[in-house]
């Protein structure tokens, strides 16, 4: 079975239909990229599967189980984790902190106000890890919101998996980057890809073609294209829709 | 990044220099008593200053470390210190007679009381309220303590009508020795109850939901997204707050042996947020230096002007508009310096700015209490240092215009070595 | 009966408009701006006060123009040093201004005018009752507030609806920040809104005062009131903000004047409850000071929006 599911995804503002059936099956461990013109509705496309908002039709499968409806905790829970465009981290506390909240919910900590956070043992060993992972060790103590960007980009994305989600959705992860700063963005996907199924919103293309094992095209809200990147380089929809825009 | 909230602390493993603070701070607690022997005085107010600074903290563990203003904090305070009051008057019949449950609850156990009565309050009423932080919590909570504070005037037999309900520290089984006759018997009593409060919400922010508490201060929307409803945690920290709202309030029962509806209205309520965020909300100590000058300045300001409350109310208003780290924040910013050597370097910034706030304050209270003497028609005049000043003579109002003057002059030349050092 | 009905109908909407005058600027001013005006109530309170002083040089109806205009003026100048600063740093700070500000105010008052209540009085001429009925008189006051609240509401709609600035305030009303993106002002349009919705609260003080009572204490009777008014008619809507001040002011003034105890309900309804005991012996004349926070705690609880509003405060 796939990991996502998506079968006829529709969503109205009022009169606006943002998103008007989207159908979608991806893969378990697959790099799925989801790219698009501007507007074509891809923030709101991830905030549907996320639970940020209800969606006003269609269904949502993860895993199998039905999470249309859900709330975003309620889906965190069941393995699907996401990350924000705009950094969305706790800007108070320090880089640790944030990543040790994170883990709080998958040893059931997050209530727990008689023992100091510093003895959950789970809890801070997965941070420890994660903190690694991103390679932020040497900004550890330092409030989140005193970080770089590209420092901000990369906890963003060890929140997201801290909890040890399967599905791990990356809205614009390397947005605002330089070149090396996407490099090492890439390589941190990569490993965080693997054992994982990834869906990530991109506008750079070079990111694209080198992380995506498949590429959905979503325009004014719908899939026009999904396929390889080969497919999709060729596909003339896929021309159509950026007008004369050539990937590389 | 608000300027107005916590920098968490890095949590260090157990280190004899993190238990410094706890092990000055019970020094100074035993030493007390002994530099002020005889001062009956001096008692009353340690004992207030006491209840203030646990009610204080209690405030900031919603909001410096929850983000939730609330306008009606006073509301647990005065619900926990009815509960110990009717406790107490429990514990005194009980007594008389000899028998039942309450002849064996100390009065000294009474801030528990209030802390129970205090949490229970806040698990019964906090869920409607903590579904949003920011303007709607704080409206909600206003109106809250206006209706309690309503009610209060309501039921005699719980509040006692206008002249509230009376009673006595002195009855029941009295433990370790403490008779609670005078000030210095209850002193013990405080410091004891201040301490363990202050230790227990120190403990607090190190625990999980501490730490959760301050991410939906910071950021409630990524909550959700790392698993837990804000409105979960910020319902959890309603209730400790409320527990430990309650407790200040069982201090002040034992304390002053009566209990009036006023303690649940918008006074106090105001109060506590004044010394709150006079003492800064983004250091844990911050309430604490809050209510000890708050306080301070309350008891002892009265004798020199009539227009105590009022400079509270502009160090408030200065503090929010110029310094909204408070004066705990400025502290921990001339520690943090301490601590990583650059004390140095700003030290003539920082001086020369305090140099300036002196002098501009100086000016401003001559002119505040130059216009009151013109107000009031007195010939009374007004005493700084020794010198006299009269509101008749034009050299008063020209002193007070050079000393704001020069401090507003001090504070502009010097600006450049806080910029260049910060 | 009917003469308790008849008479409280009339208080009861004299007091609403009197609410409506407050809510209608503290909305204004929370819907252009975002910050909820904690001193509201203490520029009604100004106004109340400086008419009073102004009155007895100048007479009632100049003091009815002037004071209103100081107060506002006042208003832009706490806007433009006060409250701008602290506008970066958040909406808890912007409250924790105002409230700092209600504070300083009411002490402020408290010492210059003394902590008793001023004997702030209508004109003699307008003693006389304008109409009588069942033998109580209706003063020729109590119209001239009615009639000038109503100018009020008039001048209010033919400026937001007929006017420029007008649309921009509507346009803020729901759309704050865009108004700012679209190059107007941003800094002039709050402070004078700000200063405009503290001159509406000052006249609200001006024909208050008198019939309300002129005392330190004045600010912090009626300010949550208001705060209340505002969230239950849905915070940002005016129009939601006049049924709420309507609302409030009819059921309390209705309370007021009935001293039927709980008991006496109950019992109308064929219960037999003791008349005399502490809960059930509470009159509806008791519960009046209550009766907006209970309206607050059941809007919160069943339609959090309030009345007429669109967003959740």
């Amino acid at each position: 079975m796939s990991a996502l599911s998506i079968k006829n995804l529709t969503k109205n503002f009022g009169l606006a239909e943002v998103i008007c059936g989207v159908d979608l099956e991806v893969e378990k461990g697959e790099i799925h990229a989801v790219i698009g013109p501007n507007g074509a509705g891809k923030s709101t496309f991830f905030n549907l599967l996320s639970g940020a908002f209800p969606p006003s039709g269609g269904e949502i499968r993860l895993n199998g189980e039905s999470i249309d409806g859900l709330t975003p905790e309620k889906i965190q829970q069941r393995g699907l984790s996401r990350s924000f465009q705009v950094s969305n981290v706790f800007v108070n506390l320090s880089v640790f902190e944030n990543l040790r909240c994170a883990c709080f919910k998958t040893s059931g900590s997050g209530y727990v106000f008689w023992r100091a956070a510093s003895k959950i043992k789970a809890a801070n060993e997965r941070a420890e890890e994660v903190l690694g992972l991103i390679g932020l060790e040497a900004l550890r103590d330092v409030p989140a919101g005193a970080l770089p960007y590209a420092s901000q980009r990369a906890l963003e994305i060890g929140m997201t998996i801290a909890s040890n989600a399967d599905v791990v959705i990356l809205d614009e992860p390397t947005a605002g980057m330089s070149n090396t700063e996407t490099a090492q963005a890439i390589s941190l996907i990569r490993q965080v890809a693997e054992g994982r199924t990834l869906m990530i919103v991109e506008h750079d293309m070079g990111v694209v073609f080198e992380l995506a094992d498949r590429i959905s095209v979503l325009v004014y809200g719908k899939i026009v294209a999904t396929g390889t990147p080969e497919e999709i380089r060729n596909d003339p929809r896929v021309k159509e829709a950026y007008l004369g825009e050539e990937a590389a | 990044m608000n300027d107005l909230t916590a920098v968490a602390p890095r949590q260090n493993r157990f280190s004899w220099r993190a238990l410094s603070p706890w092990v000055i701070s019970a020094a100074v607690l035993l030493l007390l008593p002994v530099v002020f022997a005889d001062n009956g005085t001096a008692f009353t107010l340690m004992n207030l200053i006491a209840i203030n600074i646990v009610f204080a903290l209690s405030y900031n563990m919603l909001l410096g470390q929850g983000g939730m203003l609330s306008f009606g904090h006073a509301v647990f305070y005065g619900l926990g210190s009815y509960g110990a009051m009717h406790a107490m008057n429990a514990i005194d019949e009980a007594s008389y007679v000899g028998e039942g449950f309450w002849s064996h609850v100390p009065v000294v156990s009474m801030p528990l009381v209030g802390m129970i009565v205090g949490g229970l309050v806040a698990l019964v009423i906090g869920w409607p309220f903590c579904r949003r932080a920011g303007t709607a919590f704080a409206m909600i909570t206003l109106g809250l303590g206006e209706m309690v504070a309503a009610a209060g005037q309501m039921f005699p037999s719980i509040f006692g009508g206008e002249a509230g309900i009376y009673g006595n520290r002195t009855v029941g089984p009295q433990w370790f020795g403490l008779d609670m006759a005078h000030a210095t018997g209850v002193y013990w009593f405080m410091a004891f109850w201040t301490f363990l409060a202050v230790l227990a919400i120190w403990a607090f922010t190190r625990t999980p939901l501490g730490r959760m508490s301050n991410a939906v201060r910071d950021n409630p929307d990524r909550l959700q997204f790392i698993g837990y409803p804000p409105r979960n945690i910020r319902f959890m920290v309603f209730i400790a707050s409320g527990a430990f709202g309650g407790l200040a309030g069982g201090m002040a029962a034992v304390n002053y042996e009566i209990i009036t509806p006023e303690a649940l209205g918008l006074i106090p309520s105001g109060t506590v947020l004044l010394m709150t965020a006079v003492g800064g909300l983004g250091v844990f100590y911050g309430p604490i230096v809050g209510a000890v000058v708050v306080s301070l300045m309350n008891s002892m300001l009265s004798d020199y002007t009539d227009a105590s409350i009022l400079y509270v109310g502009l160090i408030f208003l200065a503090i929010v508009m110029f310094a909204p780290r408070g004066l705990g924040g400025g502290l921990e910013q001339v520690r943090v310096a301490a601590k990583d050597g650059s004390l140095v370097n700003r030290l003539p910034g920082w001086l020369s700015g305090a140099l300036a706030v002196i002098l501009i304050s100086l000016g401003l209270i001559l002119i505040i209490e130059l216009l009151f003497q013109l107000l009031h028609g007195d010939d009374a005049t007004t005493q700084f240092f020794g010198l006299e000043f009269k509101a008749v003579s034009i050299i008063s109002w020209i002193w007070s215009l050079i000393l704001f003057g020069a401090g507003v002059a001090v504070m502009r030349v010097t600006r450049k070595l806080r910029e260049d050092n910060a | 009966m009917l003469e308790i009905v008849i008479f409280s109908t009339l208080n009861g909407i004299l007091y609403g408009l009197l609410l409506f005058m407050l809510s209608s600027g503290l909305t204004l001013i929370f819907s252009m701006m975002g910050v909820l005006n904690f001193a509201h109530a203490s520029f009604y309170m100004l106004g109340a006060y400086f008419a009073y002083t102004m009155g007895m040089e100048i007479g009632f109806w100049p003091a009815l123009l002037l004071a209103p205009i100081l107060v506002g003026g006042l208003g832009a100048l706490v806007e433009k040093f006060g409250l701008r600063r602290v506008h970066e740093n958040g909406h808890v700070a912007e409250l924790l201004f105002t409230f700092g500000l209600a504070y300083v105010i009411d002490e402020l008052v408290q010492l210059i005018w003394g902590t008793v209540a001023v004997a702030y009085r209508e004109p003699d001429y307008m003693r006389e009752p304008l109409f009588t009925l069942f033998g109580t008189d209706y003063s020729i006051f109590r119209g001239v507030v009615i009639l000038i609240a109503v100018l009020m509401f008039i001048a209010l709609w033919f400026l937001l609806k007929k006017t420029r600035v007008g649309m921009m305030i509507r346009a803020a009303l729901t759309h704050g920040n865009m108004v700012g993106h679209l190059g107007h002002n941003v800094p002039r349009l709050f402070m004078g809104v700000f200063g405009f919705g503290c001159a509406l609260a000052g006249l609200a003080g001006v024909i208050g005062g008198p019939l309300l009572a002129t005392e330190p204490g004045m600010a912090v009777t009626l300010g949550p009131i208001v705060f209340v008014v505002v969230v239950v008619g849905g915070m940002g809507s005016l129009i939601g903000a006049f049924y709420a001040s309507l609302l409030i002011g009819l059921l309390q003034t209705f309370f007021v004047a009935i001293d039927a105890s709980i008991a006496d309900i109950l019992n109308a309804f064929g219960m037999n409850v003791d008349p005399y005991g502490e809960v059930t012996g509470i009159t509806l004349a008791s519960l009046a000071p209550m009766t907006p926070f209970i309206l607050l705690v059941l809007i919160l609880i069943f339609r959090p929006r309030g009345l007429m509003g669109e967003l959740e405060p």
